[in-house]
């Protein structure tokens, strides 16, 4: 059987066609090359600097590394990934926990924000261009100046605009930083990256093809019809994009924790516990790189998971 | 995304806005804007205003007529800072 196969192989048609095309594949490859040739600083740079930092924080997270010992480095082997489940790494429990809801809340409300002004903004009326920069300043702001801002002017107990705002309508002062750490945070989050969300939402309002609204108007349809069956479907590649994009930078916060609430155990998220566990004082290298190792795992599961129950979620939909 | 986001600085679409067919809806909706932008942007209105106050007034009841100062921005400004805490 294998030798009919052989023969019908070598008849000089197929051989001359086979070659072909063997050819062809040969100058693909080539032509392949020549176009990735000059990626290839880029490359390695990448390489260089984030994946051979990564291959150590591996190596680390292996052994029981800590700086306040003179005892040289040991190879412990999963040690620090098995007492991850001990109750003395609760903390570390706690802060995936709020890493977790800080990322979901500040990306869903900054995004439903986000979008709100971007409808507002998506029409004409006076002064539409400054107002529009008005809603983009927040975003401009760095992170330490919004957090110490927020804290010291806006939050603080005595003296803050928003406690000044609750005393004029008779009610108690409220040490927001303190009692609500969280949502503080929150606050100051979606405060800077709705005009973020605000600016992808209205390039995909305005990319609208205006016949298409114009046709569906002449239809009948409804201002709610409308958006729900035209604006929202060709928004989704946008709010998808937002929500990857926002939650690739929320998830790394660490600016406005440090600045907002400092080591307040409400509050506390990964990159700031990491932190806090070997540069910031705890000074136990090897156990805060098994944790940033832990982070990276979940964080590639849970995004593809993530982004495909959103897009279907989103494709069911409209 | 490139051709939106130059949509996006480019003159808007003569397309009709999502909501606001009716006149006085639409000069609600864009009155309605005007004081988010504004809410949005009362934090950093209130930072600058800061930096014209003495630090005594800055870190007290918030009011929002005082004598203005330019003593911060020298202190700043002037070379070498003197570390104060």
């Amino acid at each position: 059987m294998s030798n009919a196969v052989d023969d019908s192989d070598t008849t000089p048609v197929v051989r001359e066609a086979k070659s072909r095309a063997d050819e062809v594949k040969r100058l693909d490859r080539r032509e392949g090359w020549k176009r990735r040739l000059p990626m290839l600083p880029a490359l390695i740079f990448t390489i260089v600097v984030t994946q051979i930092p990564f291959l150590f924080t591996l190596f680390y997270s292996l052994t029981d590394w800590r700086i306040d010992k003179t005892e040289p480095r040991q190879f412990i082997g999963f040690e620090n990934y098995g007492s991850l489940g001990n109750e003395s790494e609760k903390f570390f429990r706690e802060a995936a926990w709020v890493s977790v809801q800080m990322t979901v809340l500040a990306v869903l409300l900054s995004l439903m924000v986000g979008t709100g002004l971007a409808i507002l903004l998506d029409r004409k009326f006076f002064g539409q261009g400054f107002v529009r920069t008005l809603l983009i300043t927040p975003f401009l702001v760095m992170p330490v100046v919004a957090g110490l801002m927020w804290k010291t002017q806006m939050f603080n107990s005595p003296f803050g605009v928003l406690n000044w705002l609750l005393n004029v309508f008779g009610l108690e002062s409220i040490e927001f930083a303190t009692k609500y750490p969280l949502a503080s945070v929150v606050t100051v989050l979606v405060w800077q990256w709705s005009p973020f969300m605000m600016l992808i939402v209205l390039a995909g309002l305005q990319g609208q093809d205006p016949s298409t609204l114009e046709a569906a108007r002449v239809d009948g349809a409804t201002t709610w019809g409308i958006f729900r069956q035209i604006t929202f479907p060709q928004l989704r590649p946008f709010l998808e994009l937002g929500t990857l994009l926002g939650a690739i930078y929320l998830i790394q916060v660490y600016d406005h924790i440090e600045v907002i609430v400092g080591g307040q155990p409400g509050a506390k998220n990964l990159p700031f516990y990491i932190a806090q566990r070997s540069i910031g004082g705890g000074n136990r290298f090897g156990l805060a790189s098994s944790y940033s190792i832990i982070v990276v795992i979940a964080t590639i599961i849970i995004a593809n998971v993530g982004l495909r129950v959103l897009s279907n979620l989103l494709e069911d939909d409209s | 995304m490139a051709r939106s986001l130059k949509a996006l600085f480019a003159r808007p679409p003569k397309a009709e806005p999502i909501l606001g067919q009716n006149r006085l809806v639409a000069h609600l909706l864009a009155f309605l804007t005007w004081v988010i932008g504004l809410l949005f942007f009362f934090p950093l209105f209130w930072l600058t205003l800061n930096g014209f106050k003495e630090e005594s007034v800055a870190s007290a009841d918030p009011v929002l007529f005082f004598d203005p100062t330019l003593d911060r921005f020298t202190e700043v400004t002037k070379s070498p800072r003197r570390p104060t805490c």
